[in-house]
């Protein structure tokens, strides 16, 4: 079996408070948020994780793996400093998802799925995010960007570019 | 008992059942694919949906399988909706279905298949390009066909409530759901092989079943599996005389729907063994085989010329715990008519490792299927006093009923065999023991015998024969007969039904069983009621 990662004792201190707010016999609730937590500290959910995961609520890893290949929004691979994800569904693509995609892609010299080579992005397509009458949407980690355009694709880089200097 | 009413008739049935099994009793099929009586209803597949009269007047749908049947329920198991939903749902379970139905295993016990035929359409609207996932092999026993997955997740629920096991579970979403394992940890338990048995379409197969002759080419045979004393009831299903196939038979009593992996594939070791099929006798220190009355009048002579020597009781018998009741009876008989009062043994066997499951599913640490039984029969004493018998001179021959292929001997064994005038043995192969015997007569396997054997819970059950012992061998009861013939003792007919009604009216708490009291789930001794434990 994958071999459990073990949390730092920071998180580790956090995964308690997490599990505290189930009660005993619920505990395999927590999954989610502590799947997060998983996420936030080692950058994607490896089956090593996922088996830390199991072991907190006591159940089988694959109950935890059911659950982490669900949700396309834990990362199953290692990604960049910068996850982008376009928004590819129906209303994205009338306002013109394509061109902010093959922008993106074009800029940084990666393709769907890919990170570039420093580690600093990876690019993604993300089904609806909830805005469709703003769209194209575009996701940058945890932050939503709206009416998004190749021009404004540019500025949103530049920014990450200063943030990270 | 309740009255609910099914398209407009009354009928009466079990409160509290649910709806599919209260229909089923009443001889009405409601299709369905996840639910199954063993496991806690799930609601997944959507096939089973009717509808319910939820307000005066008002129908909705429901799952049958959550339903549990209460006074006054009003159903609809035929109306438009109902009929609509069933073509609606098989056609989505149909989109990725390969069709592989000709080299598909499952075919001909697929639920897939009745259902699309009852309620599906002659041709698909889907023109896209199907699904392909690769098949997996998930552990020793089960390899997965993903293609043909409906995921109704019947083996899922079966590692969680019954095996206790949790290896299985459904990864990914949407149209990309798969049944996996999790990185290297296999679906490897002491039950796993069950899951191909209730995965209702051809998914999930047991490596030992595969690419096989079609289902619909074999005879079936319900009898008891010899694999240890909880004695799982089981249908053995066997073409040319070998069996290809162990599947569980439902004994809410003794196995539920399960059985363990060890004993349905031990038929493995009992037909790959090389059989004896002609009488061995020794001559001029080596075993040659030999005629029937050949070995016979070797094994007449050898016991008198014991018998005719000194002291009382100078035979010894030893029964097996492989053998059926009727066979270990007769033996004791023969002692008693032909042998002057023997002492009387009974044979041994190793013990294993037990084992229960989460459900309450057990396996045994007596190995051997009929321990309980061959003792109430020979009301026997160890082998350890035979073997004392023998070290004190006091046994000089011995009649030996072996038959187990697992058997070895200690070298403390051997040397008190060996020390024997005359020995008598009952193989089916060239065993350590039979290597040892002045004579070895061609005996039956537990999948040839006919009779019953007594589990560990102190039921008794049937033993039906798939098929005749091979060439020369016979039916151990039937030797037993012949070689108390020729001893000038008269054991009676030779029908184990006739042989269980002398057990009936002979031993302690077999009075009053017959074969139709017995039937195919097996009665207690002692007139108790049915066990509470095991099940599953």
């Amino acid at each position: 079996m994958a071999t459990p990662l073990e949390f730092t004792d920071a998180a580790r201190e956090r995964a308690a408070k997490i599990l505290d707010r189930y009660p005993e016999e619920y505990r395999k609730s927590a999954v989610v948020p502590l799947l997060h937590l998983a996420q936030e500290e080692w950058g994607y959910v490896s089956p090593e994780a996922m088996a830390c995961v199991a072991g907190l609520i006591g159940c089988s890893p694959v109950k935890v793996a059911e659950i982490a290949t669900f949700y396309p929004m834990f990362n199953k691979e290692p990604v960049g400093e910068h996850v982008l994800a376009v928004c590819h569904t129906l209303p994205c693509a009338l306002t013109g998802c394509g061109s902010v995609f093959d922008h993106l892609s074009e800029k940084l010299g990666i393709g769907l799925g890919e990170s570039t080579e420093d580690g600093r992005f990876t690019l993604r397509k993300s089904e609806c995010l909830a805005a469709c009458d703003r769209g194209p949407v575009l996701l940058v980690n945890r932050r939503l960007h709206t009416h998004v355009s190749p021009e404004k694709v540019d500025e949103i880089l530049a920014e990450l570019d200063k943030g990270s200097r | 008992m309740a009255t609910i009413t099914i398209d407009e008739k009354q009928y009466t049935v079990e409160e509290g059942r649910n709806l599919i099994d209260a229909a089923s009793d009443l001889g009405i099929d409601i299709p369905h694919f996840c639910y199954h009586p063993g496991l806690a209803p799930d609601g997944n597949c959507r096939m089973c949906l009717t509808e319910m009269e939820i307000r005066p007047g008002q129908f909705g749908i429901v799952t049958s399988c959550t339903i549990r049947i209460k006074d006054g329920m009003n159903f609809r198991f035929n109306s438009p909706a109902v009929l609509d939903n069933r073509k609606g749902i098989m056609e989505f379970l149909l989109i990725n279905h390969p069709l592989d139905c000709p080299w598909c295993d499952q075919a001909g016990e697929c639920k897939l298949q009745d259902h699309s035929f009852d309620h599906g359409r002659g041709h698909s609207r889907f023109v896209e390009t199907k699904r392909v996932p690769p098949k997996k092999d998930l552990g020793p026993h089960i390899t997965l066909y993903t293609t043909r997955c409906i995921l109704c997740q019947r083996c899922t629920r079966f590692c969680d409530e019954i095996s206790g096991t949790s290896e299985l579970g459904v990864v990914q979403m949407g149209s990309k759901s798969e049944i996996a394992t999790f990185e290297d940890v296999p679906l490897d338990n002491k039950m796993s092989a069950n899951v191909a048995d209730i995965c209702p379409v051809g998914a999930l197969v047991t490596k030992d079943f595969l690419y096989k002759p079609r289902i619909w080419h074999y005879d079936k045979v319900d009898t008891v599996c010899p694999g240890c004393a909880t004695g799982c009831n089981t249908t053995l299903e066997t073409m040319h005389q070998k069996i290809y196939r162990t599947r569980p038979r439902h004994n809410e009593a003794v196995n539920g729907y399960w059985m363990c992996d060890e004993g349905r594939f031990c038929y493995h070791g009992w037909q790959d063994a090389d059989r004896l099929t002609a009488p061995l006798k020794r001559v001029d220190g080596e075993l040659v085989q030999a005629t029937w009355p050949d070995a016979m009048d070797a094994a007449v002579s050898g016991i008198r010329a014991v018998l005719d020597g000194e002291g009382d009781s100078a035979m010894g018998v030893v029964g097996s715990p492989m053998a059926t009741n009727e066979e270990n009876f007769v033996l004791c008989k023969l002692g008693a008519e032909a042998f002057g009062s023997p002492r009387t043994g009974l044979d041994r066997k190793l013990e294993g490792e037990a084992w229960t499951s989460k459900s309450g599913f057990h396996i045994d640490a007596d190995k051997a299927p009929n321990t309980r039984g061959a003792r109430d029969m020979l009301g026997a004493g160890s082998l350890d006093d035979i073997l004392r018998g023998i070290e004190d001179g006091s046994i000089r021959g011995l009649y030996l009923l072996g038959g187990d292929i697992g058997r070895t001997l200690s070298p403390e064994e051997t040397a008190a065999f060996r020390k024997l005038e005359f020995l008598v043995v009952h193989d089916v192969h060239r065993s350590d023991l039979a290597e040892l015997a002045d004579v070895v007569f061609p005996g039956a396997i537990p999948f040839e015998k006919n009779g019953t054997m007594t589990n560990g819970q102190g039921r008794v059950q049937r033993l039906s024969p798939a098929f005749p012992p091979p060439g020369g061998a016979r039916e151990d009861g039937a030797i037993l007969r012949y070689v108390g013939q020729r001893m000038g003792a008269d054991l009676g007919g030779t029908d184990p039904a006739g042989v269980l009604e002398e057990i009936a009216g002979n031993v302690e708490g077999y009075a009053g069983l017959t074969y139709d009291l017995i039937g195919d789930q097996g009665a207690m001794t002692g007139g108790e009621g049915p066990s509470e434990a095991a099940g599953g």
